[in-house]
C-alpha cells in the first residue's frame, strides 16, 4: 500500500472509531445526543423587559441581568431543573424549560412581576362598571384572582392607593388552610422584615376593625399581587390592637382556596422578590412529549428508510461501484452523528430533515467521481490510471459545488432561532461529511481493494460531430 | 464535437415554458400571496392531540365563542387536520399574538381541555408583533445575502457570465417553488423558508456541476464552438444529473410521506425544489450563460 493509502485508512478507522465510541450506546437517541425541545417536548419563551429602550446601555444589562438573577432563584426554589436563562440584549431574556408537564405554570413563574401592594378597599362589586363612576385620583378598579367558569373575575374592586409596597419580606411559607371551610386547601404566610413590619402595623393601625364601630364590618385590606386581588380580608380587632400597642406585626397571611401547587408558586414569587421593570411575553414555543415523540419516531422512520432505499439503489446502478458508495456513505453517516456528539451539537427535527438530505448529496459527491472514472476507462486507460485521474478532474467540481452549500449552511446557521439552526448545523456536517467521505474512504476503498477492476465499460458510439 | 441530445438546440422551447411558468408564479403569488406561518405574522399556533376524532366544525364552533375586540375566531382561525402518533390531531392557527392576548390564549387551552377529549400537552407556538418583524427583516437579509454570496462565489471561481446564468437559474427556481407553495396554500413558516434556502445551495450545485465540465472543455477545445461546448458538458454530466437528482429525490419523497405536519412544507419545497433545479441547470442556465455569452460577443466584434 502505497503511504498516502496508509495515511487514508489511518484518518478513516480514527473516524469511524472515534464515532462508535462517542456514540455508544447509540440507542435511545436522547441518550446519545442532545435533542432540541421540539423532539423532546418543552418551553421556549422569550421575555421583553418593559421601558428600557431609552436606558443606556450599562443600565439595560443591569435591569437584564437583576431579571435573570430573579428568575433564576425562582426556578430553582420552584424545583425545576435544567432551565437555561440567557440574556439576548436589548432587555431580551430567552428561558428555556425542557421536558415541562404543566407549561401554564412556568409562564406564570417567570412571567409574573411580583409587585405585592396592600390597599384599602373602597367598593366591591361583581361588576366592573358599577365601580368606574366613583373612581378618583390614584384609585385602581382590580379583578380578583378567583374566577369564574368562564374565566370572568368573580369581584371587582375599587382599591386606594398603595398603602405599602416594595422590598418588604423576608420569607414567605406555604400551609394548610385552618380554616373548616376551606379543608383541603393551602393559604401563604407573609414574613415580614423590620421595617415591613413597621409599616404594615401603621397600616393596619389606620384602618377600621371589624365591630370597632357597632353593626359595621369596618375596612378591608387587598392584597394584590401584579394587579390582582388575591385576598381582601376584614381586620381582625385583636390584630388592630396589637399593631396599636407594639407598633410591629411580624406576618400576615394571604389566605384563599388555593391548591398546593398554586400557593408554592405564589409562595416562590413573592419570595424571590419583585422584577425591577414589567416584563412582557414577546414569543413562547411549546411541544408536548407526545408531538416530540411523534417527531423523534417520523424522522428516524424517514432517515431510515431513505438510508436503505439509496444504499439498494447505488448497488444495482453502479454494482461493485456501489458498495463503495455505500460505504462511504455509512461513515457519512457516522461522521455527522459523531460530529454531533462531540461538539454538543444540537439535534432539531429540521436537522434530521438536513441529514436525510445529505444522503443524497453525499452520494452526490461519489457520483460525480464515478462517472469521471468511467470516462476515463472508456477512453482505454488502465483502472488505477483511471481512479488517479477520476479523483483529480472531479475535484474542482465537487469543491465548488459543496462550497456553495456550505455557504447556504452557514446563512441558515446565523439566521435561524433553534431548529432552523439545528438544520444548518446538520447540512454543513453533512457537507463536510460527505466531502470526507468521497476524497479518502471512497479513494481508500478504489485504490486498495481493486473494486475498480469491475469499473464497468460501455463503450459509446460517439456520434459525428454536428 | 459528439454527443447525443442537443439540449441547447431545444432552449427556445424550453425558456418559453419557463418564462410562462414563473410569470405564472408571479401572478399567483401576486393574486393569492403566500400564507405565512405564525412566525412571521405574530399570532399562535396549537397543536392539539385527541384521542378521539373530533369534527372541525365543533372547534370552529368553540372558537367562536371567543372574540376578543370584535374578532371573530372561528372565521378567522386556520384549521388543519392531520394525524400525531396515530391519534387524530388539529393545528389551529389563530390571529392572536402572545403580546396582547397571552391570557386569552391560556384561557381558550383550558376551556379546549374540558370541553375536547385533549390527549396529552397542547404544543403551541406563540409569535408577538416585535419578533415577527425583527424575523421577517432577518429573512429577507438572508436570502439576499445568499443570492449575493452565490453571485460573488461563481464570479471569482468561473467568471461573471457563469454566474449571470445561475443566479438566474436560482431566481427561476425559487419564484417556481414559491409560486406552487401559494397555489397549494402552503404556510411559509421557518422551516419552509430553509427548504427555499436549500434549493438555491441545491440549484447551484447543479448548476455548478455542468458549469465545471464548460470551463474545462472550454480549455480543450479552444477552437470549439461554444453551442457544442455546451451540449457535450451537459451530456457528459447526463448520467451524474439524473442520478443524483434520484438519491435525492429518494430520501425527499420519503420525508414527505412519514416527515409529518411539521416537516411536510419543508418537504413539499424541496421535492419541487430538486425536480425544478435539475430542470434549470440543463434549460436555464446554460441557454443564458450562452445567449450572455454571444450577445457578449458581438458587442465585442461591434466595438471594434
Amino acid at each position: 500500500m502505497k503511504r498516502a493509502n496508509w495515511i487514508r485508512f489511518g484518518v478513516t478507522a480514527a473516524v469511524i472509531f472515534a464515532a462508535l465510541g462517542l456514540l455508544f450506546p447509540f440507542w435511545p437517541l436522547d441518550k446519545v445526543i442532545r435533542l432540541g425541545l421540539d423532539l423532546k417536548g418543552g418551553t421556549r419563551i422569550v421575555l421583553q423587559a418593559e421601558g428600557v429602550a431609552e436606558m443606556s446601555p450599562e443600565k439595560q444589562r443591569d435591569i437584564t441581568s437583576r431579571i435573570v438573577a430573579i428568575l433564576e432563584n425562582r426556578v430553582d426554589q420552584y424545583g425545576l431543573a435544567n432551565v437555561t436563562l440567557r440574556p439576548l440584549g436589548e432587555g431580551r431574556i430567552e428561558v428555556v424549560i425542557p421536558g415541562l408537564k404543566d407549561p401554564e405554570k412556568a409562564r406564570r413563574l417567570i412571567g409574573a412581576t411580583a409587585m405585592l401592594e396592600f390597599r384599602k378597599v373602597i367598593k366591591a362589586s361583581p361588576n366592573r362598571d358599577d365601580l368606574e363612576a366613583e373612581r378618583r385620583g390614584l384609585q385602581d378598579i382590580l379583578p380578583s384572582h378567583e374566577r369564574d367558569e368562564t374565566g370572568n373575575p368573580v369581584m371587582w374592586y375599587l382599591v386606594s392607593e398603595p398603602l405599602l409596597t416594595g422590598d418588604i419580606l423576608t420569607d414567605t411559607d406555604v400551609r394548610a388552610n385552618p380554616d373548616p371551610r376551606y379543608a383541603g386547601y393551602y393559604e401563604v404566610l407573609i414574613d415580614f422584615n423590620r421595617e415591613g413590619a413597621k409599616q404594615f402595623a401603621k397600616v393596619i393601625a389606620g384602618l377600621r376593625a371589624q365591630g370597632e364601630v357597632p353593626g359595621e364590618e369596618g375596612d378591608r385590606l387587598a392584597i394584590v399581587l401584579d394587579g390582582v386581588v388575591y385576598s381582601a380580608p376584614y381586620i381582625n380587632v385583636d390584630l388592630k390592637r396589637t399593631a396599636q400597642r407594639t407598633g410591629t406585626i411580624q406576618s400576615a397571611r394571604i389566605t384563599g382556596a388555593f391548591e398546593f401547587e398554586e400557593a408554592k408558586l405564589l409562595a416562590v414569587v413573592l419570595r424571590s422578590g419583585a422584577l425591577p421593570v414589567d416584563v412582557t411575553v414577546l414569543s413562547e414555543y411549546t411541544v408536548g412529549p407526545t408531538l416530540g415523540a411523534d417527531s423523534i419516531r417520523r424522522g428516524t422512520m424517514a432517515l431510515f428508510i431513505s438510508f436503505v432505499l439509496v444504499l439498494i439503489y447505488m448497488v444495482i446502478y453502479y454494482r461493485a461501484l456501489g458498495l463503495v458508495a455505500d460505504v462511504a456513505l455509512i461513515v457519512n453517516m457516522l461522521f455527522i452523528f459523531g460530529a454531533l456528539r462531540a461538539f454538543g451539537a444540537t439535534l432539531t427535527l429540521p436537522g434530521i430533515a438536513g441529514i436525510v438530505l445529505t444522503i443524497g448529496m453525499s452520494v452526490d459527491a461519489n457520483v460525480i467521481i464515478f462517472e469521471r472514472i468511467k470516462e476515463e476507462r472508456r477512453i482505454g486507460k488502465a483502472p488505477r490510471a483511471c481512479v488517479t485521474a477520476g479523483f483529480a478532474k472531479s475535484l474542482s467540481a465537487l469543491l465548488d459545488a459543496q462550497i456553495t452549500t456550505i455557504i447556504v449552511a452557514v446563512i441558515l446557521f446565523m439566521l435561524g432561532t433553534g431548529p432552523v439552526q439545528g438544520f444548518g448545523i446538520t447540512l454543513a456536517l453533512g457537507v463536510a461529511g460527505s466531502l470526507f467521505s468521497a476524497l479518502v474512504v471512497s479513494r481508500l476503498l478504489l485504490e486498495t481493494t481493486g473494486l475498480a477492476q469491475w469499473i464497468p465499460v460501455k463503450v459509446v458510439q460517439e456520434q459525428p460531430a454536428k | 464535437m459528439g454527443y447525443k441530445y442537443d439540449f441547447l438546440g431545444k432552449a427556445k422551447f424550453f425558456s418559453t415554458l419557463s418564462l410562462i411558468l414563473v410569470l405564472a408564479s408571479i401572478v399567483v403569488l401576486a393574486m393569492v400571496g403566500f400564507r405565512a406561518g405564525v412566525e412571521f405574522t405574530g399570532g399562535t399556533q396549537l397543536t392539539v392531540v385527541f384521542s378521539e376524532r373530533v369534527p372541525a366544525d365543533e372547534l370552529r364552533t368553540f372558537l367562536g365563542k371567543f372574540s376578543p375586540g370584535g374578532v371573530d375566531l372561528a372565521a378567522t382561525s386556520i384549521l388543519q387536520e392531520t394525524s400525531i402518533e396515530g391519534r387524530p390531531a388539529f393545528l389551529i392557527t389563530i390571529p392572536l399574538n402572545v403580546e396582547e392576548h397571552g391570557k386569552l390564549i391560556e384561557r381558550i387551552e383550558r376551556n379546549m381541555r374540558d370541553e375536547f377529549p385533549v390527549q396529552g400537552d397542547i404544543s403551541r407556538t406563540s409569535v408577538g408583533k416585535q419578533v415577527s418583524e425583527d424575523l421577517i427583516r432577518r429573512t429577507w437579509q438572508a436570502i439576499l445575502v445568499a443570492i449575493f454570496g452565490m453571485l460573488v462565489y461563481i464570479s471569482w471561481r468561473f467568471r461573471l457570465s457563469y454566474a449571470v446564468g445561475a443566479v438566474v437559474a436560482l431566481v427561476h427556481d425559487v419564484l417556481i417553488a414559491l409560486g406552487i407553495c401559494a397555489l397549494l396554500g402552503v404556510e411559509i413558516s421557518l422551516p419552509v423558508i430553509a427548504a427555499l434556502l436549500t434549493i438555491v445551495g441545491y440549484s447551484l450545485n447543479d448548476t455548478i456541476v455542468i458549469f465545471d465540465r464548460v470551463r474545462e472543455n472550454r480549455k480543450l477545445h479552444k477552437k470549439g464552438e461554444l453551442f457544442h461546448i455546451i451540449n457535450r458538458s451537459i451530456n457528459q454530466s447526463l448520467t451524474r444529473t439524473i442520478n443524483t437528482s434520484l438519491t435525492t429525490l429518494i430520501p425527499v419523497a420519503i420525508l414527505l410521506v412519514f416527515g409529518g405536519p411539521v416537516l411536510r412544507g419543508f418537504a413539499l419545497v424541496m421535492l419541487i425544489g430538486v425536480i425544478v433545479g435539475t430542470y434549470s441547470t440543463i434549460f436555464v442556465a446554460n441557454p443564458i450563460f450562452y445567449i450572455w455569452n454571444t450577445y457578449a460577443q458581438r458587442l465585442h466584434a461591434k466595438a471594434r
